[in-house]
């Protein structure tokens, strides 16, 4: 880890990701401020309502900046932006600002805790079968991610929500917090947080308990998935000269699996999570739905469904942001696991 | 001299989609203390699988179906784990055809010396004691600034300094047997023999036997004192290393020497005119009847090998017939 702080070839890497980043979030706000123009509907007859009579209409058209030409309103947009001003919404009424600041941390609770699951059983499930292929836990990891890939997040959320709060009521149907529970003081939006800073340990667990079969629903997919590419990775890896050098050795087991064979094969696998980060915040919607969980994704299809153009560039963009901060995380992870990019500037 | 390892009608086969190769067929071969052997054949016939059936490190679809391999007072084949991996981490050491991949490109140098170390016979008390065991080690394979070569990863050294490490690794182990599957083929022409000098120079001082694979025969005969030829997986002649060279007697033996090795130290394919036989339906008689120039009707019948005086053995009808 020290090289990964001095190196100069690893500044180097920071500052071209970095650099890479804000280039492609300047892209995919470009992108979606047009698509979600150009989309059927109208903005400002939406805003007006249905009754409103047409000069009421392109009153509130010249109000939203809406008849400006394109690059205009992009510009304006942007200058608000960079100001921390993400625009008015036509249905919430409110600063697009304050209701992401509300919504999003929700939802980064509820992915948070399902990467947690999905990470850390990916691992373990993906080390069981890589390094046992073709014999039992292979065969049942391969089973169990047939199963858990091909069903999308919410059946799983409406099965898991039926056996484990309806039937068998070991946990609570929906919402974040238990009505008997007083929320503890807002700071920065996340319950979880905000609890840990002021000391509301009876509202961190009430919360935990909540988040637990949502965020199990959400995570299997990903988790047999990242499941599959280790075991993939590990089969791989098992194959190679310097695998059959430490069997020539004789090296131990244990030394072999965990050492000389995971690395090389979790570089997939830890791409693959990064991935997975941003399906799982699109499929966060449903299972929110489900759980009735108040979170961003919510928020995001009613901005969709209301053409309210502020709130869509906005939860796009954030979508974004978070997949980009996901994605820079698991390039710092890579690059501290494999030397070759370390340190193979000089010959690449 | 006493016998060290002693490979008795080893057969081995690999499963394949296409069927079973049968890729060893009856192999015998013998290494005796301090002994060194030198094994040839053209690419794919069977040489590393040889090699590292011995060790047990076979791959995963490979099948030991027949045979035995004896090391010192052990049967390798039926020998438990502990037994295995004793001679893995005390006995023998092997170093494989392409230092290029057989390093992991992910630790230090210094990590996968140190593992080997510590999982040796080496007694070993202390850190310094492993540092000055590496340090050692290095010297010996004649890389000087161990401190970079300690701090490197696999990839930001030589092909030459790789080898060197992995024959630094192999030396950790080999307190009695050094299994060198090809050292020098995917190496630089001016590096191969200095390789070959350290491995030479390597043997002679701890007194060690070697098996060595190679193609460049210029360097294999003034290096091994008796050589395999194998041929499809079956050993078709051995002789002193002086009698394969002035009287080789196997056709095969003989197309093989007169095809000289370019520099590049691989045969060329007009110099070996033909093609191995698929081991899936290997001819039942002498595998090189299709190829051979000498053949007869009896070539459909497998020839053993025949032990023609002290030092030489071959396995074809043209010789001694009436014994098969
Ligand atoms: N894991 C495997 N599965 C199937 N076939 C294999 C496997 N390993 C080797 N073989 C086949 O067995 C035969 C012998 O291979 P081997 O590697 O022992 O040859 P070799 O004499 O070492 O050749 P080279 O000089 O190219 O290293 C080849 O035809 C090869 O294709
Ligand atoms: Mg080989």
């Amino acid at each position: 880890m020290k090289s990964l702080i001095i190196s100069n070839e690893t500044i180097k890497f920071l500052l071209k990701r970095g650099g890479s980043i804000i280039f492609t979030l300047i892209g995919l706000s470009i992108l979606i401020f047009i698509l979600a123009r150009i989309l059927p509907g109208d903005p400002a007859r939406m805003a007006a309502g249905w009754t409103a009579p047409d000069w009421v209409i392109e009153e509130m058209r010249r109000k939203l900046g809406l008849d400006q030409p394109l690059h205009i309103q992009y510009i304006r947009w942007l200058s608000d932006v960079l100001k921390g001003d993400l625009g008015f919404s036509i249905y919430t009424k409110r600063s697009v600002t304050v209701d992401v600041l509300q919504y999003l941390p929700k939802t980064l609770e509820l992915i948070f805790v399902a990467e947690l699951f999905s990470i850390t059983g990916g691992i373990l499930l993906g080390i069981l079968a890589g390094a046992f292929p073709y014999r039992l836990p292979d065969n049942v990891v391969r089973v169990m991610s047939y199963i858990a890939i091909s069903m999308p997040a919410f059946v799983w959320a409406i099965i898991l929500q039926l056996m484990f709060a309806r039937i068998i009521p070991l946990f609570p149907a929906g919402g974040q917090l238990s009505s008997h529970i007083v929320p503890p003081p807002r700071i920065t939006g996340s319950i979880f947080i905000d609890s840990i800073i002021s000391g509301r340990f009876d509202a961190l667990i009430d919360c935990l308990w909540h988040t637990i079969l949502p965020a199990l629903s959400l995570s299997f997919g990903s988790m047999m998935q990242n499941a599959r590419i280790l075991r993939m990775g590990m089969t791989d890896i098992k194959g190679k000269d310097y695998m059959v050098l430490s069997d020539a050795l004789g090296l131990p087991l244990r030394l072999k699996i965990y050492k000389y064979q995971f690395r090389p094969a979790s570089i997939p696998a830890i791409t693959a999570m990064g991935m997975s980060i941003g399906a799982d915040l699109g499929n966060a919607f449903l299972v929110e739905n489900v759980y009735n969980w108040p979170g961003f994704s919510r928020y995001g299809v009613t901005a969709m469904l209301n053409k309210d153009l502020n709130a869509i560039v906005a939860v796009v963009l954030v979508v974004g942001i978070v997949y980009a901060i996901a994605n820079f995380i698991v390039d710092l992870i890579i690059l501290s696991l494999d030397p070759r990019i370390r340190r193979m500037s000089r010959s690449v | 001299m006493e016998s060290l390892l002693r490979v008795e009608d080893l057969n081995v086969r690999y499963k394949s989609y296409r069927g079973e190769l049968k890729v060893l067929d009856d192999v015998s071969f013998e290494v005796k203390v301090r002994e060194k052997v030198g094994l040839i054949g053209e690419s794919g016939c069977g040489k590393t699988t040889l090699l590292k059936s011995i060790l047990r490190i076979l791959p995963p679809n490979s099948i030991i179906y027949k045979g035995k391999i004896f090391f010192k007072n052990i049967e390798i084949i039926k020998a438990n784990k502990n037994e295995i991996f004793k001679i893995r981490r005390e006995n023998i050491g092997m170093i494989f055809q392409d230092p290029m991949s057989a390093l992991n490109p992910f630790f230090k140098v210094k990590d996968q010396l140190y593992d080997a170390l510590r999982y040796s016979v080496h007694n070993i008390k202390s850190q310094q004691d492993l540092q000055q065991m590496i340090i050692k080690l290095l010297k010996e394979v004649a890389l000087s600034d161990s401190e970079r070569i300690l701090e490197s990863y696999p990839f930001e050294l030589s092909g030459g300094m790789r080898q060197r490490v992995c024959i630094a690794l192999a030396l950790t182990r080999s307190n009695d047997l050094l299994l060198a599957d090809e050292p020098t083929t995917n190496l630089d022409v001016t590096i191969q023999e200095q390789i070959l000098n350290l491995l030479r120079e390597l043997v002679n001082k701890r007194g060690l036997s070697i098996v060595l694979v190679s193609h460049a025969l210029g360097m294999v005969k003034e290096f091994v004192d008796k050589i395999y030829v194998m041929y499809a997986g079956q050993i078709v002649e051995t002789a002193s290393t002086d009698k394969i060279f002035s009287e080789p007697l196997h056709p095969y033996t003989k197309l093989l020497l007169s095809a000289v090795p370019r520099l590049t130290g691989r045969w060329k394919a007009e110099g070996l005119i033909g093609r191995l036989p698929d081991y899936v339906n290997p001819p039942p008689g002498c595998r090189f009847y299709m190829r051979c120039q000498q053949s007869n009707s009896n070539c459909k019948i497998k020839p053993k090998l025949l032990k023609l005086n002290k030092d030489h053995s071959v396995a074809c009808w043209l010789y001694g017939d009436e014994e098969h």
